[in-house]
């Protein structure tokens, strides 16, 4: 009876997510954000050398779908991860942001795969200000969360 | 003249065969981050490479019989089944990591998904085991992957402050936002890719196979000593051309497209497509030289016939192995493993192995009962003992390293 206690209470702890303290939170959180932007920025650089005839559109399109999984991945990885309470406010601006940013990137993606050309530019432009919001979320979260008052 | 073609035939093929996926994936990473602060451990471990393949080839010159061969006979059953076991499994990995490699290479060129495209490849690369010549598979896939040259060409039109690059390269620094131990867990990674234990495997293996005799001592020397380094230029150029290009963004390279970008960028379609050329080229021909030594190994410690030179029913064995691990490369790769992952493995796992397959080859080639006057010289064991060391402090190194920094993360 013990045992089948002690049983179901490992494998119930084993199915909610642990809570990692603070550092190793912000750590996992800055690698995420930080692999989402080198995935956002590749994405960028792919599209304006597109644009500048460098770049074949299979090479273009596969470029992209790669930076699609990465920041997907990124997302995924961070957002699974149960945050300490003190930082749930950096939670929702990193899953938020890296929301942000898949999207853009599948967008882009979209338009690659359709052979949109004309959007490029401008798909460019949208990503790197992606990639320089990241950038400093990538940033913030070098130190640990500023307390309020 | 005939002699001259041979010479410049062998130095080309060893330039383009030199680069690997492990090389390109590695190369470019550390590129990107940590620019040429690493570049020393790559010309350390050319040196390390060419040391021991010169006596692996000068073992398979002077007794006709590949190193890993006598190992066995030399050193007992036991130390030869280690040196069999994480040998071969470094090399297995390898094989795995190069056809995930070209499946990359041609998903850049096709966009069709890699997976769909890796049982094809596996047919084809046992298809060239299987019936074409050694030396037309190694001179063809050799020679085409001196593409990877553009490389050295895209650097130099990046126009890249040179003296910073040299500097960085020569100051044992890296950069401020960087951990030490993920610089130490690079150091290593750079190393087992370029001292990877099939290169040794093949080259003397494939001695046998073209049946060198002492009289081609010359020639493989050549080969080695000018060959190895100017491929190991290559290198440093992919990572050169990475740290130009994602350097100043910050940015990471975790997928071979992101390698070839800093042509494009600098060169343009053309570039990147001689590029996509020299990708499908090095991973292809490694794909081949890996596959055989897996075969080469097994075979060679189980006492089989062995080797393209002899016919398919004489060493059928043989071509067992092959078959058999062009399956389990194709298994693993369906399975959706990231290439890159299983490369970034190969590399690490690469140096874990590196004693096992280095130490016999110190101790066959300088055994006067196989090698008569042509044992080691004192500077050839003085290196040699140099790099044991080395190889054995990345050995030791490489898994606490890889845990502690998560793989580099």
């Amino acid at each position: 009876m013990v045992w089948c206690l002690a049983t179901t209470a490992v494998l119930s702890a084993g199915c909610a997510p642990g809570t990692p303290d603070g550092d190793s939170w912000r750590i996992d959180a800055q690698r995420a954000v930080s692999d989402a932007s080198s995935a956002v920025q590749t994405a960028e650089l792919a599209l304006r050398q597109h644009d500048r005839g460098r770049v074949f559109d299979r090479y273009l399109q596969t470029v992209l779908v790669d930076s699609e999984e990465a920041v997907g991945k990124a997302g995924d990885t961070i957002g699974s991860k149960q945050p300490p309470r003190a930082e749930r406010e950096r939670y929702d601006a990193v899953t938020g942001q890296l929301d942000e940013a898949a999207g853009l990137v599948s967008i882009a993606r979209i338009a690659v795969v359709d052979r949109e050309t004309d959007r490029y530019d401008s798909l460019a432009d949208r990503l790197e200000s992606a990639a320089q919001a990241l950038q400093r979320l990538d940033d913030d979260l070098q130190h640990p969360p500023r307390t309020s008052g | 003249m005939k002699k001259v073609f041979s010479v410049a035939l062998g130095v080309l093929t060893a330039i383009g065969g030199f680069v690997d996926i492990g090389d390109l994936v590695t190369n470019a990473q550390v590129g990107a981050r940590f620019g040429l602060s690493l570049g020393w451990v790559v010309v350390a471990g050319i040196l390390g490479i060419c040391v021991f393949a010169e006596m692996s080839g000068r073992v398979a010159a002077v007794s006709q019989r590949a190193t890993f061969d006598l190992i066995r006979e030399r050193l007992g059953p036991r130390m030869g089944m280690a040196n069999l076991v994480a040998s071969m499994s470094v090399t297995l990995l390898t094989f795995i990591a190069e056809i995930g490699g070209v499946a990359l290479a041609l998903q850049l060129v096709s966009s069709v998904n890699y997976v769909l495209l890796v049982p094809f490849i596996a047919f084809a690369v046992w298809l060239i085991l299987w019936r074409a010549k050694f030396s037309v598979m190694e001179n063809v896939l050799g020679l085409v992957g001196l593409a990877l040259v553009v490389f050295g060409v895209a650097l130099w039109q990046l126009g890249p402050d040179w003296g910073d690059l040299t500097h960085r390269m020569l100051a044992v620094d890296k950069p401020g936002d960087e951990q030490w131990r993920t610089w130490a867990y690079y150091a290593v990674a750079l190393f087992g890719a370029a001292l990877t234990p099939y290169e040794v495997f093949f080259f003397s293996s494939g001695g046998v196979e073209e049946r060198w005799t002492v009289e081609d001592l010359g020639t493989m020397r050549t080969n080695v000593f000018i060959g190895f380094p100017l491929g190991g230029m290559l290198s440093l150029a992919i990572a050169g051309s990475a740290a130009v290009v994602f350097g100043p963004m910050d940015a990471s390279v975790d997928t071979l497209g992101q390698v070839g970008l800093p042509v494009a960028v600098a060169l343009g379609k053309i570039g990147l497509a001689v590029a996509l050329i020299g990708f499908v080229a090095a991973t292809l021909g490694a794909a081949c030289e890996c596959g055989l030594s897996v075969g080469y190994s097994i075979a060679q410690f189980s006492g089989w016939q062995w080797g393209k030179y002899v016919r398919a029913d004489v060493a059928a064995r043989f071509h067992v192995i092959l078959v058999l691990s062009a399956v389990v490369a194709t298994g693993v790769l369906m399975t959706t493993v990231d290439p890159i992952l299983v490369t970034e493995a190969s590399v690490v796992f690469s140096a874990v192995a590196l004693p096992l397959t280095y130490f016999p080859i110190l101790v066959v080639a300088n055994d006067p009962d196989y090698m008569g006057d042509h044992t080691n010289g004192r500077l050839a064991n003085a290196l040699g003992s140099v790099y044991l060391v080395v190889i054995g402090v990345a050995a030791l190194a490489a898994i606490p390293l890889m845990v502690v920094t998560r793989m580099g993360a």
